[in-house]
């Protein structure tokens, strides 16, 4: 799949995406067939499809982005579920995210439903949303007990330079603590 | 017993009775943790989703989980067993008394208050939801089923994740 990310003039903020139908992947989810078939040889797959109706908002063939913008303003388009997010910290070890989802004034009645169904992609209870916050509590729970140690994982290097083509970096994750160590002087 | 219960409970219909039982073997099927009997409370076409009631009182129409047919349903339970990975948990519900808001040919409109406490693999327990179930409830095969079931929490708050359905 094609994709990428792009980083602000410091690093500070970033767009992270991919597009689709460069690798067939909707064309196997449009055939009722072939997930059955999926069903079968993997053990699991979608039985209702309606959720995999996506269509291109843009026509830039972008189905999935996350633009960061420092330090706590998220842009997000997954398929059709357009939101903007903020993370909001409540103190050392708690922070809170909101989501806003919205659509356009024109969608019709197809898009707005296609829009609310595909949310479950996101949110608390979000397909694909729903490990996030936890992950973050889990590496808390982790390192609850060893704060004199250290660990780095050096995913796509220590700089915050992007890798052409790829998402796999923690890239713009180090671009966001380059900005927050400028500002707080550290 | 006393006498004004006797009489309140034989002034519930046949209808009334299998609809609050179908409220209660719901609540227990997730609480025993009986995820993939989930579906089955459901009509092939019925709508189960979550919202709370900042978007409700707001008329606004995003759900924090929406399935609008059986098929999603089993999907999410799929999801829940086999693709999302999230630290194991276990829900007990708490409900009130049900009380009946509409009677129509085709189905019974049904609101019940519940809470519920999730408690973690180690023991940490809290109070993780509060609100209110707005159910249809129709008789198909000789069963009563949920048509569509709403869950809508009265916080718009959830702590970290709600994977199991409330």
């Amino acid at each position: 799949m094609e994709g990428g990310i792009t980083m602000g003039s410091r690093g500070w903020s970033h767009i992270s995406y991919s597009k689709m139908s460069t690798d067939g992947g909707d064309e196997v989810y449009a055939s009722g067939d072939l997930r059955s078939a999926e069903i079968t040889a993997y053990g699991f797959g979608l039985r209702d499809k309606s959720m995999t109706d996506v269509w291109d908002d843009f026509g830039d063939r972008i189905s999935m982005t996350i633009q960061t913008i420092f330090p706590n303003f998220v842009l997000q388009q997954l398929r059709n579920c357009l939101a903007v997010r903020t993370v909001v910290p409540k103190g050392t070890h708690e922070s809170e995210l909101r989501w806003i989802a919205f659509g356009y004034e024109d969608d019709d009645e197809r898009k707005l439903n296609g829009r609310l169904k595909q949310s479950n992609m996101m949110g608390p209870a979000g397909l694909i949303a729903m490990e996030d916050g936890m992950i973050g509590g889990l590496v808390q729970q982790g390192i609850a007990g060893s704060l004199d140690k250290a660990a780095v994982i050096e995913m796509g290097g220590h700089g915050i330079e992007p890798i052409p083509g790829s998402r796999v970096s923690e890239g713009s994750v180090r671009g966001f603590w380059t900005g927050y160590r400028a500002l707080m002087g550290f | 017993m006393s006498e004004s219960d006797l009489m309140y409970r034989s002034a519930l219909s046949d209808r009334e009775v299998q609809a609050r039982r179908l409220i209660a073997d719901y609540a227990d099927t997730i609480d025993d943790g009986m995820l993939s009997d989930w579906p089955k409370y459901f009509t092939h076409d019925g709508i189960y989703r979550i919202t709370t009631r900042q978007n409700e009182a707001a008329k606004m129409p995003l759900s924090i989980m929406l399935c609008d047919n059986q098929a999603m349903l089993y999907d999410r339970v799929e999801a829940i067993e086999h693709a999302n990975i999230f630290e194991p948990h276990v829900y007990r519900h708490i409900l009130s008394d049900s009380r009946t808001v509409e009677v129509t040919d085709d189905y019974l409109g049904v609101a019940t208050s519940f809470s519920c406490v999730r408690t973690m693999l180690d023991g940490r327990m809290t109070l993780f939801a509060a609100g209110r179930y707005v159910d249809r409830i129709v008789l198909e095969e000789g069963q009563c089923r949920f048509r569509s079931r709403t869950v809508i929490l009265d916080s718009s708050r959830i702590d970290t994740l709600i994977a199991i359905p409330l």
